[in-house]
């Protein structure tokens, strides 16, 4: 994926739009996410705060307020949100499952089933998150 | 009919058999692989995968010159069949059957005092074998296993709205550190998309559920079967911390932390994992001629 000049270096409800491009030339993203169809609601307390919709391969940020009552709840301070997208993250804090458990600054919550249904998919979004952010 | 264009072709030395053996009071056919000749090494896969972890081991020749390398497929994993009747059961592995099958294997392919190696949940079995059976067993090397192991045991994967063949691999592979290689951490991927649904979650049952070692540490005679603990650094299944707690209790055990990689050391970074592995198995099993015979495996830190 190629950055444009105006990727915003730091994780924020912009930022979002440069992943969702990356999403959208991602080959493997192509493949296995064709029947996926999921929301993730994506926080940073007092900051910011965006819906994520995953449809059909593509990844697409919407309005709080579209955020349906199933979804995946990711909250993190700045701090947190650096560690989730972090190229090169120290042991136990590498992945988001091993953040959810060691870090205090990132909390998963919302439909527990709806994580693993699409644990997968989202393995590799972060995936994609930690190569835009290693270009900054 | 060749291409005009051969590809390059080998065939490895590593030999599959099947072997029929009663376990548990139930008929089995089991499948193993091995190679090499020397002492034996008997390699435990980890939990919902089978044998072909062990296939860097298998073909390396630097083990294999010096030690037949056994691996086996648990019944219901790899090419082992469940046994008859296994559609009117949940599955759930308890320890005793653990140990029977091991020890039954061991028996009918007639292997004697091995070098036991298991990973994950064998990763702690070996050290149930320890404590009961250190007569019978020449040492045993335990990668990411403990004393007990909390968190593992979920029922998620046995969801019908759940595509547990897709969902259990990648929530293993969270497991693994991030700079082994993409090719082996995607291989690891692939053996556990083709686990038999339900068997991970049985197999968490004996790792999380039905394992409880802690305050029986003592009762392992290192004396009559050494032990040896390593774990991943990137591991938060069984953590290094929790590993520590194992070598702390067990007296005479001896290992540590794995620097740069995660819960299955022998799949994810196999010339790392070697790294370590040598030299637990040189002051087992000096080699012919070794200059070093006196330099004891892992003490200290953790890398010799």
């Amino acid at each position: 994926m190629t950055p444009t000049h105006t990727t915003p270096t730091a994780i924020s409800e912009e930022w979002f739009t440069a992943l969702a491009e990356a999403v959208h030339s991602d080959r493997e993203t192509q493949v296995i996410g064709r029947y996926s169809d999921f929301w993730i609601g994506a926080v940073s307390p007092g900051n910011w705060q965006v819906a994520l919709s995953f449809r059909i391969s593509e990844l697409v940020p919407a309005p709080w307020e579209d955020l349906p009552r199933e979804h995946i709840l990711i909250s993190a301070t700045q701090a947190g949100w650096e560690q989730i997208f972090d190229p090169q993250p120290k042991p136990l804090h590498h992945d988001l499952l091993a953040l959810a458990k060691n870090s205090p600054d990132v909390t998963v919550s919302g439909s527990d089933v709806e994580l693993v249904r699409n644990l997968r998919v989202i393995a590799r979004l972060i995936d994609l998150g930690k190569a835009l952010h290693a270009q900054h | 009919m060749p291409s005009t264009e051969t590809p390059a072709s080998s065939i490895e030395n590593v030999v599959g058999r099947y072997i029929n053996l009663r376990s548990s009071g139930r008929d089995q056919r089991i499948y193993f692989e091995e190679a090499g000749s020397g002492p034996v090494i008997l390699c435990l896969h980890t939990a919902g995968a089978d044998s072909r972890q062990f296939r860097h081991l298998l073909n390396d020749p630097d083990i294999t010159s010096r030690f037949r390398v056994v691996a086996f497929d648990l019944p219901w994993h790899g090419r082992s069949l469940p046994p008859e009747g296994w559609w009117e059961e949940e599955y759930l592995l308890t320890t005793d059957a653990y140990v029977a099958i091991v020890r039954d294997f061991a028996a009918a392919l007639n292997l004697k005092q091995p070098v036991v190696i298991g990973c994950s949940m064998a990763g702690s079995l070996v050290l149930e074998l320890a404590r009961r059976h250190a007569d019978d067993t020449g040492a045993v090397i335990g990668l990411s296993g403990a004393l007990k192991v909390n968190g593992r045991f979920q029922d998620w994967s046995l969801r019908p709205d759940v595509n547990a063949q897709q969902s259990v691999p990648t929530w293993t592979s969270s497991l693994m550190a991030p700079q082994s290689p993409e090719v082996s951490r995607r291989e690891v991927w692939w053996i556990y998309s083709q686990g038999g649904p339900g068997i991970y979650r049985g197999d968490t049952y004996f790792y999380s559920q039905d394992l409880d070692l802690r305050g029986r540490g003592q009762e392992i005679d290192t004396e009559a079967c050494p032990v040896y603990l390593l774990t991943g650094e990137y591991d938060h299944a069984c953590t290094p911390a929790d590993t520590a707690d194992a070598i702390a209790e067990i007296p005479g055990a001896k290992g540590g932390p794995m620097k740069d990689i995660g819960h299955f050391p022998m799949a994810e970074n196999y010339p790392l994992f070697k790294t370590y592995l040598l030299p637990i198995l040189d002051e087992l099993h000096p080699a012919e001629g070794s200059q070093d015979l006196n330099r004891p495996a892992l003490e200290g830190t953790h890398h010799v």
